[in-house]
């Protein structure tokens, strides 16, 4: 037993001069779980900041397969800004395996942006899983509305200052001056909307409530019946005769749903399909944050006009 | 069944409690055993992590992994022939380390009282269970990976006797591009065990020996569809003390309505060199086949997909 017990010492002797060697002044490590938040924490960031993400924009970020590079990214992270509301709850997976202390829930360097979202669709009922993969905390996808930009990354500066205060300042500064960006845009993408105000559309998941309560567009019906379950053929023929009914034009999908199913239900009820970055990297084209909103905004715009 | 509780302490520790009930042999009859409960300190420095308890070790690709969430219907033979039935499940505890590298290596160290009774059986800490496993991960594109790593235990048996494992394990996955699902799985895990055994001569005049034994398996899994899958694993394992060896075949396929809900349907072939001890189940045939049927479900939160 004594040999064990110092080979155990021996190793934690031999880690500790290791470690004495790390670097004193760098930029701030920080994950972000989704590439929405990544290109958001980069605005408020700046130059100050190094930002990776764990998924991308073209899979579906409820469904990311924890992968050990997600943990050697974790690994070196001062700073986790994750969605919250369940949308990536397998970070906590991640984190498992990570060996970081700094990104274990209830360090400073875990940012949940969610805080102060006043969530959609959330249950007035008891949720149980026969209602599909329901959020019991209501709806996650809020970062496809650029009218919450102002609180999430507000979120991302109170969570980046947390770890660095002393560049509060500067990630205040750099978030007023994306804000201003993002409000000429605002005006742009409001005045391009407008003519098709009031609209139905068809979503194939129901992931676009922010982005089209933003705009005044109507949600008609959702592709899948219930959330994550594939949907049946009474429900898709129930949905082609309301879409046909109500004059439906567009039926949005993300890149991770079935395009063949989309294209099918849009062609019967006579509707086009609308491809929509669901986040940034989602569509060609969509590589920042302003550019993924824009293309979505002119995208249904244009498939929407008579 | 399996029923899990699992979730943070406090700021510094996350706790797992696993109970499993199920009948041991077939009859009427219901076992209720404690299968894990450990907890896990997360916050130590230099990239450490230390979890106590009870725990399935975290040998190879599939020992730690409970029957319900294997990618097959049985736990493979050369697991159940090398660890026993239930695997390698001990009370101990387990340090992880991983270095802040360029690439992803996790190193872990363990620690058990060695009460496995296929395996070692001295279950003492005096003459503890050491393990010990490097685990790697190369991201080959944003599509596919293949993760890899060697693992080894060494115990004392109940006779006093050495007994040390090695095993390594691999794993490929091709998930294209906006898939829900991967596409092609491929893995292998073998052990190669060595260990002294006592043996006895027509003069019943006992002496020490060493017995070198190697077990592996493959498996592939293809899922075009988001519902269904397709696989098939081989076996193939000797025994780890007595002479002999035994091969497996296992198609199989899966259903899965959703992500909460599995139906699984296999076909085992098993060959062996020679009649298996006797045993009231049935399975100690030279040649048997199986025909094997799982249906799995999960009541609660929706579960992270590891690699």
């Amino acid at each position: 037993m004594r040999r064990w017990i110092f080979a155990l010492f021996a190793i934690v002797a031999a880690l500790t001069l290791t470690a004495a060697g790390a670097p004193a002044a760098r930029k701030l490590r920080v994950v972000a779980t989704i590439p929405d938040l990544k290109a958001l924490t980069e605005a408020v960031g700046g130059d100050l900041v190094d930002v990776d993400t764990l998924s991308r924009g073209t899979v579906n970020a409820h469904e990311m397969e924890v992968r050990p590079s997600m943990m050697l990214k974790l690994r070196k992270a001062d700073a986790l800004v994750e969605n919250g509301l369940e949308l990536d709850m397998w970070v906590d997976v991640a984190v498992q395996g990570a060996n970081n202390a700094n990104v274990v829930r209830g360090a400073p360097g875990v940012i949940d942006i969610s805080r102060g979202i006043s969530v959609l669709e959330v249950p007035s009922v008891r949720v149980d899983r026969s209602m599909g993969d329901v959020h019991p905390l209501g709806n996650p996808h809020y970062s496809l509305d650029p009218g919450l930009a102002p609180i999430i990354t507000q979120n991302i500066v109170d969570g980046l200052s947390r770890v660095a205060p002393e560049h509060r300042t500067t990630f205040e500064h750099n978030r007023q001056v994306f804000l201003g960006q993002l409000d000429q845009h605002m005006a742009e993408w409001t005045k391009i909307m407008e003519p098709v105000k009031g609209s139905k559309v068809v979503v194939y998941h129901p992931q676009w409530i922010y982005f089209l309560a933003r705009f005044g567009l109507l949600e008609a019906g959702w592709v899948e019946d219930r959330p994550g379950i594939p949907p049946s053929p009474q429900h898709l023929v129930r949905l082609v005769r309301k879409m046909k009914d109500e004059g439906v034009k567009a039926l949005i999908y993300a890149p991770w749903n079935d395009q063949k199913l989309a294209t099918r239900v849009a062609e019967e009820a006579g509707a086009k399909t609308v491809l929509l970055a669901q986040m940034v990297g989602g569509v060609k084209g969509a590589d920042s944050y302003i550019s993924a909103i824009d293309y979505n905004v002119k995208t249904l715009a244009k498939a929407l006009r008579p | 069944m399996e029923l899990a509780l699992f979730g943070q302490i406090d700021p510094f520790a996350r706790g797992e409690v696993r109970i499993e009930a199920g009948e041991e042999t077939p009859g009427p009859e219901t076992t209720v055993r404690l299968a894990e409960a450990h907890l896990t300190l997360l916050t130590l420095p230099y990239g450490l992590q230390l979890k106590m308890g009870q725990m399935r070790a975290r040998f190879g690709l599939t020992n730690v992994i409970h029957e319900h969430d294997l990618p097959f219907v049985d736990r493979p033979d050369v697991l159940r022939v090398f660890f026993g039935e239930e695997g390698l499940s001990e009370k101990g505890a387990e340090f992880t380390w991983v270095p802040d590298l360029p690439f992803y290596l996790e190193a872990l160290a363990g620690v058990f009282n060695g009460d496995n009774e296929t395996a070692f059986g001295r279950g003492k800490l005096n003459e503890p269970l050491v393990t010990g496993r490097l685990r790697s991960f190369l991201e080959l594109s944003d599509t596919s990976a293949i993760q890899f790593g060697a693992s080894l235990a060494h115990g004392t048996t109940a006779d006093r006797l050495r007994s040390t494992l090695i095993g390594y394990e691999i794993k490929y996955k091709y998930r294209p591009d906006g898939w829900l699902h991967p596409l092609l799985t491929l893995a292998s895990e073998g052990i190669y065990s060595i260990r002294r055994v006592e043996v006895s001569d027509d003069t019943a005049v006992f002496e020490k020996r060493t017995r070198d034994r190697f077990g592996w398996y493959g498996h592939a899994e293809l899922q075009p569809l988001r519902r269904w899958a397709f696989g098939a694993r081989y076996d193939s394992t000797q025994y780890p003390v007595n002479p002999g060896w035994q091969w497996a075949v296992e198609p199989y396929v899966s259903f899965f309505p959703s992500e909460f809900l599995r139906f699984r349907l296999a076909y085992k072939h098993t060959d062996r060199s020679h009649r298996d001890g006797f045993t009231d189940n049935g399975g100690s045939a030279r040649i048997m086949d199986e025909l094997l049927f799982q249906a799995s479900f999960i009541l609660g939160a929706h579960p992270a997909h590891p690699f």
